[in-house]
């Protein structure tokens, strides 16, 4: 199976508008179609790697498009849809993009019955994975596409479909949503080429996507064990600080943090219990994306 | 034990049951009837735990009982751990994890 990368951008443009490509990322496949030539652009390149075919199963069928009333004559709007139906709020036309990544986040959400989805970020090294679940505005993000940048590998930065024995992590590698000021930090970093355009003024301030390292996007189907829970919050300035969390107070805090609690009802209980009964819980806080990634650094050597 | 508090109370756990998983820190029970998830103390899991094991006598989980003064005798004790009990039951009462026997 090729990657989205190896057809013509221009060529890609045009099977997006016309029956569709289906793409493919961890376990799931997505068929997107779309008239809005800038959004199949930006997937050409933010997915670059993944594999792509143009028949075949989908678990989700996207659209996102101009709606079919008199909103399409306002602001330039355009709609998600997934399986012919539409449950969002329309979006500017420039934001294209972000709400085509928020909408496969929900059909994630939706999809999967089998694992407990955590709202967290994940990395693997040396075999050992970091969970790193938090709220937005806590950092993990940036913090996360920090790590890959130095090589980490990259199995999610949003969710995190946990197995329901509380031993693995599945890996969807998606592009990494970046904001406000931590778009240019990481642009310096790893270049201007990895980034999809700035889209300002959506709900979550300036968004911009980082493209998933090729490695992760390869390797996406081999699970990690998790090996600990990192719990970040970045506050300019502050100094840097790690500490140890009770199993109970990391527990309580994943419960924060999953989705999906009410579908798996006892299932995801167990799954959660096992993971903090296996896994030590970090709070950590710093002001500095380096100071960060040195407290993370630290934990895995200690898990 | 039974707790004594004007009158006798005994106690008994919600009839669709409870999971509680003990933590370094705490206890995480699971309520399956309702589906909520409580994060409570180590000794509201022992409670619940002893329960659910079917034994009445609380004496055996003196060692989580965190008395606030020393006990002057064996009448001294008993009587605060029953106080001590009918607060943990109180709060379990009101996550409705327990009820009283009718």
């Amino acid at each position: 199976m090729d990657g989205v990368g190896d057809i013509p951008a221009r060529d890609f443009r045009a099977l997006v508008a016309d029956a569709g490509v289906i793409i493919r990322f961890g376990r799931f496949a997505f068929r997107l179609r779309s008239p809005v030539e800038h959004l199949a652009d930006e997937v050409h390149r933010m997915y670059r790697y993944h594999p792509v075919s143009l028949e075949g199963f989908a678990d989700f069928h996207v659209e996102v498009r101009p709606p079919r009333t008199l909103r399409r004559w306002f602001g330039k709007q355009l709609e998600f849809h997934v399986d012919g139906s539409s449950s969002f709020f329309p979006l500017p036309h420039a934001q294209a993009f972000p709400l085509l990544e928020w909408g496969l986040n929900w059909c994630v959400h939706d999809a999967v019955k089998d694992c407990l989805i955590l709202h967290a970020a994940v990395v693997e090294k040396d075999g050992k994975a970091l969970l790193i679940p938090a709220p937005p505005g806590s950092g993990k993000s940036t913090l996360v596409a920090g790590l890959v940048h130095q090589g980490w590998r990259l199995l999610s930065d949003e969710l995190a479909p946990l197995a329901l024995d509380g031993l693995s992590v599945e890996g969807l590698a998606r592009p990494i949503s970046l904001k406000n000021d931590s778009i240019d930090l990481i642009k310096g970093l790893v270049g201007e080429d990895a980034f999809s355009e700035t889209v300002r003024d959506t709900v979550k301030g300036s968004v911009a996507l980082m493209r998933p390292p090729r490695e992760s996007v390869l390797s996406v189907r081999r699970p990690a064990t998790p090996a600990a829970v990192i719990f970040p919050k970045f506050t300019r300035g502050a100094r840097p600080v790690s500490q140890g969390l009770g199993q109970g107070a990391g527990f309580a805090l994943l419960m924060e943090s999953a989705f999906n609690f009410s579908v798996l009802r006892r299932r995801g209980f167990e799954a959660l219990a096992d993971l903090v009964a296996r896994c030590e819980c970090y709070e950590i806080g710093y002001g500095s994306l380096d100071e960060g990634m040195q407290l993370v650094e630290d934990i895995h050597a200690a898990a | 034990m039974e707790i004594d508090r004007a009158d006798v109370i005994a106690w008994q756990l919600h009839p669709a049951g409870v999971i509680v998983r003990t933590l370094d820190d705490g206890a995480a029970v699971f309520h399956q009837g309702s589906g909520d998830v409580y994060v409570l103390s180590r000794l509201h899991g022992e409670v619940l735990e002893h329960l659910a094991a079917g034994r009445g006598d609380f004496r055996a989980l003196l060692q989580f009982f965190d008395l606030d003064t020393e006990p002057s005798g064996p009448e001294d004790l008993r009587c605060k751990i029953q106080e001590a009990l009918y607060q943990v039951m109180s709060t379990l009462e009101s996550m409705q994890l327990v009820g009283r026997v009718a």
